[in-house]
């Protein structure tokens, strides 16, 4: 061991902290955070898997009545739903909530009430979604609730309504997570910590976070339309009045494939540390493997229409996305590449958290390989809508990120609890686990391949058919039945567990260099940071490393400052779909359209907007001066000039429902009011964050340059609305009187 | 390395129980939603007081 690092002062007073379900109800510890997500997840995973079990059992013999249709469903809408929203998304949330600021070095997110903030909307909104159950209207659409079934006249019940309400909510959550993660990563890191000595799990887990800034976004428009044409008479996707289902697959899959690495890649994170630590060696190309998933992110943008091939999209766009989708497999297998020579010639332990990586490798592969298939056009079409498709998606998230869940679950339960896991116990549910999961899965590339098709409560007494999904269903119950043991495993090591120690696995990551579970402050001194392996000890048995050059770590961005960078990201996704769908809409179909716009009148309220970014920038340079009396005059000319274009736009839309012309006119009027009302609702926003600048300003918060900040991000926001309006105007208006 | 630890605070769950309450008036009652909407604004007093005294 060399010297530590200079002791992290102490708090002076450490404040009073409510004990008890207060303390839970009202924390902001990013450890806590993490637990909860970890517990509630649990709970979800609990209520998903007796779903998977309603399953299975409905199809483990032909022509079985056990669920109606539709209660089948039911059932396998919420089962997709939950496992994907409310299990494995914010398990890997909470790994990286509890684990990321540790190997970084910090004492907590970026912004702790944000993350706690972000926490109860995912809990929240999968109460709502629960909450259908109770109501008789639970979500019956699929997880992807395609158009137009989700459409008022194919689904009059709450049904559509609990799905895109509860999944508005736990969406706004995991956005505001994305953020934190990102602005964490890049802005905590310890003073010696560059970007090239960050764990894998922490670049995986800010990757994350700037991967749902960038996805999830899309299907919160989406949904929001969905929302309008069910209550406010639009047409989105209402094929009666043109309205295109096809839309909402490319909004919906936008997000939908950048999800599925959303939760692969914090699994890539937690397998690129257990691997590592049971083979005794470094992972192998480390600058590769960040560099992969990265790569992995920004290909996973520009892939989603290959779940759309048997949409019919032409040869050109089934060409662009195959050619993408193959190419994501590239970063996808040097990562493997990577962990499989990570392994070579290292002293493997195989403890259960390795079994589980193990595991995950193999299963992984499976699934990726079968992926590549549906990047084939032809053998797309031929598989896409069978058994195939489950078996290709179930190896990816649950052979895959579920595995790589239990990996560091195993791995990480010591540092969360200050107690080891029963090694024997763990053994058990693993097998159980593995050959579960295989029994369940592998059987369906063969029943798809055969044609049984997905998404159907039955299936005909064909050949071989009865029999593979018997087995399947005995698969489930086993995978069933190792979940109880682990659950077992879990309760009881927690009691009477052997205690961990700080550093049982003797790994190299920062988390491992403070007590388990680790204080409040998290660390009292740092040790030397000179690599991604700050603990790596080649004299104790470690195989040796190559030495890496130290780099100069970036010091210089303010948390809030990114964070609103980071914020108005996924603001730009979320009005890009709205755009989308207005290019799509604009001329589509006969009546209202771009010629009843008062252009002239519209570009006289739009100035107003225009010129309250310059007196907003003014306000800012009176405030850098300390001129308080300055910068509250041009503040409050910000805000009077705001007010006026939103008086504006409300008078427009008063004069068009004058003449008739409402939001459920046509596609036109859909799409035309649906843009511009959310604008309209983001100049609203920024008005009420000026006002509370301003009466911050007016009790003297900002003398002397005091939080300043504050000032900065409402004005890179505000810089940002009236940005947007220059597109819209643009588009809406100015588009429409030159053609 | 910030040397403060954040306080407790009830005001995040509280805020984003209002959001709740908002959306899910949209399927109940307008009602709802007036009181989501009235715990959101509570909440991010509350938020801002905080922040103002951190």
């Amino acid at each position: 061991m060399t010297t530590l690092a200079p002791p992290i002062p102490a708090p002076a007073v450490e404040p009073l902290r409510p004990t008890g379900l207060l303390r839970w109800a009202t924390t902001v510890d990013h450890k806590d955070i993490g637990i909860l997500y970890l517990l509630t997840s649990c709970g979800f995973f609990g209520l998903g898997g007796l779903e998977a079990l309603l399953i299975r059992i409905q199809l483990a013999v032909p022509r079985n009545t056990f669920l109606d249709p539709a209660a089948y469903d039911a059932v396998f809408t919420m089962h997709g739903t939950t496992m994907i929203f409310l299990v494995v998304m914010p398990i890997l949330l909470g790994f990286a909530n509890y684990i990321m600021p540790l190997q970084i070095g910090a004492r907590d997110m970026a912004f702790p009430k944000l993350n706690a903030f972000s926490y109860w909307l995912f809990l929240f909104g999968g109460l709502v979604l629960y909450f259908s159950f109770l109501n008789g209207s639970p979500p019956d659409t699929g997880w992807f609730s395609y158009a137009p079934l989700s459409e008022k006249p194919f689904s009059m019940e709450s049904t559509v309504d609990y799905w895109a309400v509860g999944l508005l909510l736990t969406s706004a959550g995991t956005i505001a997570t994305g953020l934190n993660l990102l602005v964490t990563g890049v802005t905590l890191r310890a003073p010696a910590m560059g970007w090239f000595r960050m764990p894998v799990f922490t670049w995986m887990s800010l990757i994350t976070g700037w991967l749902v800034l960038a996805a999830i976004p899309s299907l919160t428009a989406a949904q929001a339309m969905v929302l309008i044409d069910r209550y406010l008479g639009a047409h989105f996707f209402d094929v009666s009045h043109g309205g295109d289902p096809v839309l909402w697959q490319h909004l919906f899959w936008y997000f939908g494939h950048p999800e599925v690495y959303i939760m692969a890649l914090p699994a890539f994170g937690i397998i690129s540390e257990v691997i590592p630590v049971f083979s005794r060696k470094p992972i192998f190309g480390y600058g590769v493997v960040v560099a992969s998933g990265l790569a992995i992110a920004f290909l996973s943008v520009t892939v989603w229409a290959h779940h759309m091939f048997t949409v019919g999209l032409g040869d050109v766009a089934d060409a662009v996305f195959g050619l993408s989708s193959m190419a994501i497999a590239v970063p996808t297998g040097v990562k493997v590449f990577s962990w499989l020579a990570t392994l070579w010639g290292g002293r493997i332990h195989l403890t259960v958290a390795m079994l589980y990586a193990l595991a995950f490798l193999v299963q992984f592969t499976i699934g990726g390989l079968s992926g590549v298939h549906f990047a084939t056009v032809p053998v797309d079409w031929h598989t896409h809508d069978t058994y195939y498709t489950v078996a290709h998606f179930h190896y990816v998230l649950g052979g895959g990120s579920l595995f790589a869940i239990l990996a560091g679950t195993y791995y990480w339960f010591p540092k969360i609890t200050g107690r080891l896991l029963d090694e024997r116990w763990g053994r058990r549910a693993f097998w159980l686990m593995v050959v579960g999961f295989n029994l369940t899965f592998f059987p369906m590339h063969i029943l798809g391949l055969m044609g049984q098709p997905r998404r159907t409560y039955t299936y005909p007494d064909l050949p071989g058919w009865g029999q593979l999904n018997f087995a399947e269903s005995i698969g489930a119950f086993l995978m069933g039945v190792g979940v109880l043991v682990l659950v077992w495993d879990l309760m009881r090591s927690l009691r009477h567990g052997v205690p961990a120690g700080d550093n049982p696995w003797r790994a190299w990551t920062l988390e491992w260099a403070t007590s388990s579970p680790p204080p409040a402050m998290n660390f009292v001194a740092l040790p030397p940071i000179t690599s991604p392996r700050p603990l790596y000890r080649p004299a104790e048995g470690d195989v040796a490393e190559v030495a890496e050059a130290p780099r100069d770590p970036s010091r210089h961005w303010r948390a809030p400052i990114v964070g609103i960078l980071a914020f108005i990201f996924s603001e730009a996704t979320f009005f890009g779909a709205l755009i989308v769908a207005f290019l799509e809409y604009r001329t589509r179909s006969p009546g209202p359209g771009p010629h009843e716009l008062d252009v002239p009148r519209t570009f006289i309220f739009s100035l107003f907007l225009f010129a309250s970014s310059g007196t907003v920038y003014l306000a800012e340079r009176q405030l850098a001066r300390d001129n308080r009396r300055g910068f509250s005059i041009w503040w409050m000319a910000s805000i009077v000039l705001g007010a006026i274009f939103l008086i504006g736009q409300l008078t427009e839309y008063a004069r068009l429902y004058a003449d008739g012309i409402t939001i459920g006119s046509n596609l036109f009027t859909s799409a035309f009011f649906t843009l511009t009302g959310f604008h309209g609702l983001h100049v609203f926003i920024g008005l009420v964050a000026l006002a509370v600048i301003g009466g911050l300003a007016a009790a003297g918060d900002f003398v002397g340059g005091r939080r300043r900040v504050a000032v900065d991000v409402v004005s890179i926001y505000w810089h940002f609305v009236d940005g947007v309006w220059v597109i819209i105007f643009s588009l809406v208006y100015l588009w429409g009187l030159v053609a | 390395m910030s040397e403060h630890l954040p306080s407790p605070s009830v005001w995040p769950c509280t805020v984003a129980g209002g959001f709740t309450l908002l959306a899910f008036g949209i399927l109940s009652s307008l009602a709802l939603s007036l009181l989501g909407l009235l715990l959101m604004v509570v909440g991010l007093a509350g938020w801002i007081r905080e922040l103002r005294h951190g």
